[in-house]
């Protein structure tokens, strides 16, 4: 039983590295083709916007490598990963505000597709922050 | 809050990840348990007393109170 339970748990995290992984992976393909072909292609072509939108298929499977990751983790794994959560959400929200009140001082508007970068990047920094809270 | 985890799972002569595997957490989650970090659930603290077979107040103990009965020992 002990040596299911332990394998259960180091297959939970494997299951959503590999998953996760994956994910990301055909993302960055994905979104490499993607840009390129509306760079070169037809500015007017009615599939720009399709294309524009595809690299949200792979995200779209990383979202649920996360979930079904998130629904079978222990209850202290569930607190860290809510308290990187708060924190990525809190830093996020002041670094873009600042920066939307800076563009009015003359600052180059930035593209939206940061503003998740910065989100996951946060989440990311919160979980070690929070894990060496319990862990350490 | 203060618990004898430890010296249970000690007496038991158990493992953190045997403890870890009988209750379904992580093995660092056993971890933070024991040194105090983290509070369990009422659930899981329930599952922690049933499988010691100790009333849960026998395995935690909140601080106050456990400074008081430290005094009246």
């Amino acid at each position: 039983m002990m040596n299911q339970e332990a394998q259960k748990d180091q297959s939970v995290s494997k299951t959503y590295v590999r998953e996760f992984l994956t994910a990301m992976i055909a993302y960055a393909v994905v979104l490499i083709i993607s840009v390129s072909l509306l760079k070169n292609g037809p500015s007017d072509a009615w599939w720009r916007i399709p294309l524009a939108l595809t690299p949200m298929i792979p995200i779209f499977f990383a979202l649920r490598a996360f979930l079904r990751y998130f629904h079978r983790i222990d209850e202290l794994q569930k607190r860290i990963q809510l308290e990187a959560f708060a924190l990525s959400f809190g830093i996020s929200c002041v670094v873009t505000f600042s920066y939307g009140l800076l563009e009015y001082a003359g600052f180059p508007a930035l593209n939206w597709t940061w503003v998740p970068s910065l989100m996951i990047a946060l989440w990311g920094f919160g979980s070690v922050i929070a894990s060496l809270r319990y862990y350490k | 809050m203060k618990n004898r985890l430890k010296v249970l799972r000690a007496e038991h002569n158990w493992s953190q990840a045997e403890l870890s595997a009988y209750l379904g957490v992580s093995r660092q989650t056993v971890n933070a348990l024991e040194t105090g970090k983290y509070d369990p659930s009422l659930p899981l603290a329930f599952k922690i007393a049933r499988l010691f077979q100790l009333p849960i107040e026998k395995i935690f103990q909140d601080d106050p109170v456990f400074e008081s009965e430290a005094k009246n020992d």
